[in-house]
């Protein structure tokens, strides 16, 4: 088992590396002149120049790239806002544990809500739960989740006054962007969870299972329901991706400042050096979650973790 | 009786001596089962009957597709909820009628009075569950034991099977087909069951592999003097093992009787055509005779006898109605009107 | 005795086979009520679409002052935005952006899916190894980052919007054909064709790709679907399609000042977006199982 975890650990350095360099890449070929953007447009060409060499803006590409593995991994420095000359580093630090409340929050109320839902409907295939449940996890794939959102601060904010439409202090600040975040993982969940559910119900060994006597509860928990948490499993890793990806979203709808936030910022502001940190900020942390994934993954599974140990079976 | 273990559960359906001695042990009265796929009803099972007593085994022969698993699973009440449903007949175990008990009591029955193996040992059991823990799960499910008792009487019933008990906490995918063939046996005969349903055994095993588990099979038999109906499709296997022999056919039992009524006298054109379709290694014929044509589509049975399609001697009187059975010599029944 | 067994190697594309092999999906795929009403709608969203000219009871850039902020009524059928604009004809208009964001992202991304997939599928080996690290890398940046990433060194546009969706969609494919081709890869119809002499591009277009391509078409549905949510998603934000034109999400981000008082300017593009997703999934979801007729009766 540690051979794994040891080697699962060891892949985790190419691919963040290789994700710090194809972000850098890409941003790399932004159109326009930070300089520029950090000088203002009544700049003279010296000053210009002046600061060009100042940010090394002119060096060649594989030595701006080296000083930024380096800066990134060495120093832990992420560089300075063009726009503000604020640390990067900093920033995120202080912006990072409201993303990841919000992210956490909402995998958490995905994953209770989305399983049993799925669980439900493949036990009773056919009839008007599953019926029920598969809308709804159709819906919750089928509409933007800042849509939602903005559905859910039409209603529960402005209309009924229960929660509060925008903000960060609190806890019912959360509520609401938990919920919206949540609908589409839920959704996900509970569809993958169903057909999972329904392909090992149809197998052999859950027949096995009921051959032996077990009550259908004994043979749908302890038979069918680890077997087909497995692909659910696998699919918690992507919805978590997909996650991150819309609470940069949710967190513009609700004011929330986050990471997603002052990445859009950045955006709209044209600081790369911000997005560019955003980014691969966020493609870290999801590498992190994606090797507890894989680890759980193989906790579950025997037969993958049989692939790294060399004893037999014993646990 | 070999059965001297102490259930604490006690099979609700009481002493077997009580009961009446003209009674067999298993009987089968006109089942009827239908599955519904894309809208169709299918045929699977269409009025069979059939007796079996204690210690004595029957051979379920046919094609694939005939209808032997589900009759099978319909004496153990395993059919899948969804799509099929039995629409008439009864089954009696000890004169109790399994298919009017609650799912409840069935689940007593079930892994306990009757067990049964599957035909594909690559996928009958659970994955990620060790082999011991899934054979000791029917004994403390089924004995009031502790799960250390369950354990060891597991590992004795590998042992049984032939294999080491220490492999107790492996897993299914570290042993090989004719391995885990072995573990299924163990696993149904755990309780010590009474009625054994073997689900075409051996064939998804290696021909010496076949040899040893059939071996196995009937050593256990005589052990425990169980009953034991064995689904089969090579006349190889019933030999060895078989008192007695239906022949399916498209959901129906064409042919019946002793070993050697059905060897020696086979009767219905079907069951000829099935020998004749056997490679005889002592045979001066050129080539096999195969059966023309194809079983028919459940979905849409034929009127009359349904074999008729492919029958060599079919006339208008076998395309017009059901045909019934008839006996030919004492206990040698047959569904044919040519004969 | 000895058991009479013939085994022989079949396999299932052989032109007539063809054909019934696709009959027989498309029955199964018109019997699926979900399926059917997927397709339908989504032909119907596609008509209005492609028809909005016609359709349309006025332009998309038509101002008309005296009725900003009109709530939904005869003559403006889902009401009028800030500027006066009727939303209904906008959310015609606006359904060209969106289907042609989603079908051309995903189209382009599905090919480019073909090429990796299939040298990293048939090929095995070293290729795959090498191919597969590099999508791990991609994959390892969610999707809507990539996206943001792309799209802002791209611009603003149709087209840069295009491509960088494609871009995000293009790993998942890939590793969707690939697994399938492995699968197939391993059949012995494949073997017989390798001992026949047929070139590896004969093998892979006559055996493999058709073979294995069905989970990718399944893909390039709910990809589509995926996609017009995350091209709705970048114009929200201020990246992808911007304002004036009248893409979905950039009229959804228009509404948000005013979500309070004229909450219609929110609601009509978020049906709109919906509507077309959900038919593109029910879609999708049709087409899966009637690809794959084992796993449900």
């Amino acid at each position: 088992m540690w051979r794994y975890v040891l080697k699962r650990l060891l892949w985790m350095i190419p691919v963040v590396l290789g994700v710090t360099i194809l972000i850098f890449t890409i941003l790399y070929f932004v159109p326009g002149d930070p300089a520029q953007t950090i000088l203002g447009s009544d700049a003279t060409p010296e000053e210009l120049q002046a600061k060009r060499e100042e940010l090394g803006l002119d060096d060649p590409y594989f030595v701006r790239l080296g000083r930024y593995l380096k800066d990134v991994y060495i120093n832990f420095d992420f560089g300075r806002s063009y726009i503000s000359n604020q640390s990067i580093t900093q920033e995120l630090m202080a912006r990072f544990p409201r993303t990841l409340a919000l992210c956490l929050a909402s995998m958490i109320v995905a994953m209770l809500i989305g399983i049993p839902l799925g669980v439900n409907a493949a036990v009773h295939q056919g009839s008007a739960w599953d019926t029920i449940s598969m809308v709804i996890a159709l819906l919750g794939v089928s509409m933007p989740t800042f849509w939602v959102a903005q559905l859910l601060v039409m209603l529960f904010a402005l209309k009924l006054g229960w929660l509060p439409p925008v903000g960060y202090q609190n806890f019912s600040n959360y509520v609401l962007p938990c919920i919206a975040n949540a609908f589409n993982g839920l959704a996900m969940q509970a569809r993958q969870m169903r057909s999972g559910m329904l392909e090992v119900i149809h197998s052999d060994y859950i027949t096995t299972a009921r051959a032996k006597g077990l009550s259908e509860r004994k043979v749908i928990f302890r038979h069918a329901l680890p077997n087909a948490l497995i692909p659910v499993v696998t699919v918690a890793g992507t919805t978590f991706g997909k996650m991150l990806g819309s609470t940069v979203v949710i967190e513009s709808v609700f004011s929330i400042p986050g990471i997603g936030g002052y990445m859009i910022n950045g955006v709209n502001a044209r600081d790369y050096t911000v997005v560019q940190a955003c980014v691969i900020f966020l493609a870290i942390f999801f590498s992190i979650i994606m090797l507890l994934v894989d680890l759980m993954y193989s906790a579950i599974d025997p037969r993958i973790k049989a692939q790294y140990t060399r004893k037999r079976g014993r646990r | 009786m070999s059965n001297n273990n102490v259930k604490t559960t006690e099979p609700v359906v009481g002493v077997n001596d009580k009961e009446n001695i003209n009674e067999p042990f298993l009987k089968v009265e006109d089942l009827v089962v239908e599955y519904t796929s894309y809208g169709e009803i299918i045929h699977a099972v269409n009025g069979v009957s059939l007796q079996l007593e204690r210690g004595k085994t029957l051979g379920l022969v046919g094609e694939t597709g005939a209808g032997k698993t589900t009759i099978a699973k319909s004496i153990l009440g395993i059919l899948p909820k969804f799509s099929s449903s039995i629409k008439r007949g009864q089954v009696f175990i000890d004169g109790q009628d399994l298919l009017s008990l609650p799912e409840k009591e069935m689940q007593k029955i079930r892994g306990n009075k009757i067990a049964m193996i599957f035909q594909d040992p690559m996928t009958a059991l659970n994955p990620i569950i060790p082999v011991g823990k899934q054979i000791s799960e029917a004994i403390q499910l089924h004995y009031n034991v502790s799960a250390k008792e369950s354990a060891e009487r597991a590992i004795e019933m590998l042992e049984m099977a032939g294999i080491t008990g220490e492999r107790y906490n492996d897993y299914p995918h570290q042993f090989s087909g004719g391995m885990k063939q072995r573990v299924v046996i163990a696993m149904a005969l755990a309780c010590r069951p009474e009625l054994l349903l073997a689900d075409e055994p051996t064939t998804a095993l290696d021909v010496t592999i076949q040899a040893q588990i059939l071996e196995m099979i009937k050593e256990l038999r005589d052990k425990f003097n169980m009953a034991l109906i064995l689904i089969t499709h090579d006349f190889g296997v019933v030999a060895e093992l078989c008192d007695e022999v239906a022949v399916v056919y498209a959901g129906e039992i064409i042919e019946s009787g002793t070993k050697e009524d059905i060897f020696i006298h086979p009767t219905h054109p079907y069951t000829i055509g099935l020998f004749d379709s056997i490679p005889h290694i002592d045979s001066d014929a050129d080539r096999l005779k195969p059966i023309a044509g194809l079983p028919p589509n459940p979905a849409v049975l034929p009127k009359g006898c349904h074999f008729s399609p492919r029958c060599p001697k079919a006339t208008d009187e076998c395309r017009d109605q059901p045909i019934p059975m008839v006996e030919t010599s004492p206990g040698h029944f047959c569904r044919c009107c040519h004969i | 005795m000895v058991k009479n067994v013939h085994e022989t190697v079949v396999e299932p594309t052989t032109k007539q086979k063809k054909s019934s092999l696709f009959k027989q999906t498309m029955k199964r795929l018109f019997t699926n009520k979900g399926a059917v009403i997927g397709l339908v709608v989504f032909l119907i969203i596609v008509f209005l679409s492609v028809f909005a000219p016609l359709i349309a009871p006025y332009g998309y850039t038509d101002m008309d002052i005296a009725s900003r902020f009109a709530a939904p009524s005869k003559d403006h059928l889902f009401g009028c935005d800030s500027m006066g604009r009727d939303i209904f004809s906008r959310i015609l208009y606006g359904g060209r952006y969106s289907l042609q964001i989603g079908i051309i992202a995903s189209g382009c991304a599905a090919i480019m899916a073909v090429f990796i997939g299939s040298a990293a599928g048939y090929f095995g080996g070293k290729v795959d190894n090498a191919l597969m690290r590099i999508l791990d890398v991609i994959q390892a940046i969610p999707g809507m980052l990539l996206s943001i990433a792309i799209s802002a060194v791209l611009g603003n546009g149709l087209y840069e919007t295009i491509i960088a969706l494609a871009i995000g969609n293009v790993s998942t494919m890939s590793r969707i054909l690939r697994g399938s081709i492995l699968t197939v890869r391993k059949s012995e119809y494949i073997d017989a064709a390798v001992v026949d002499n047929s070139s590896n591009l004969r093998i892979i277009r006559k055996h493999i790709l058709p073979n294995s391509i069905s989970p990718l078409i399944v893909q390039i549905t709910m990809g589509c679907a995926h996609v017009i949510l995350v091209a709705a998603s970048l114009s929200f934000i201020g990246l992808g399609v911007q304002p004036p034109e009248p893409e979905w999400g950039a009229m959804l981000s228009a509404g948000r000042s005013y979500i309070r008082d004229y909450p219609h300017m929110t609601l009509f593009p978020g049906i709109a977006i919906m509507l077309t997703v959900l038919s593109l999934n029910l879609l999708g979801d049709g087409l899966r199982d009637a690809l794959d007729p084992k796993q449900k009766r």
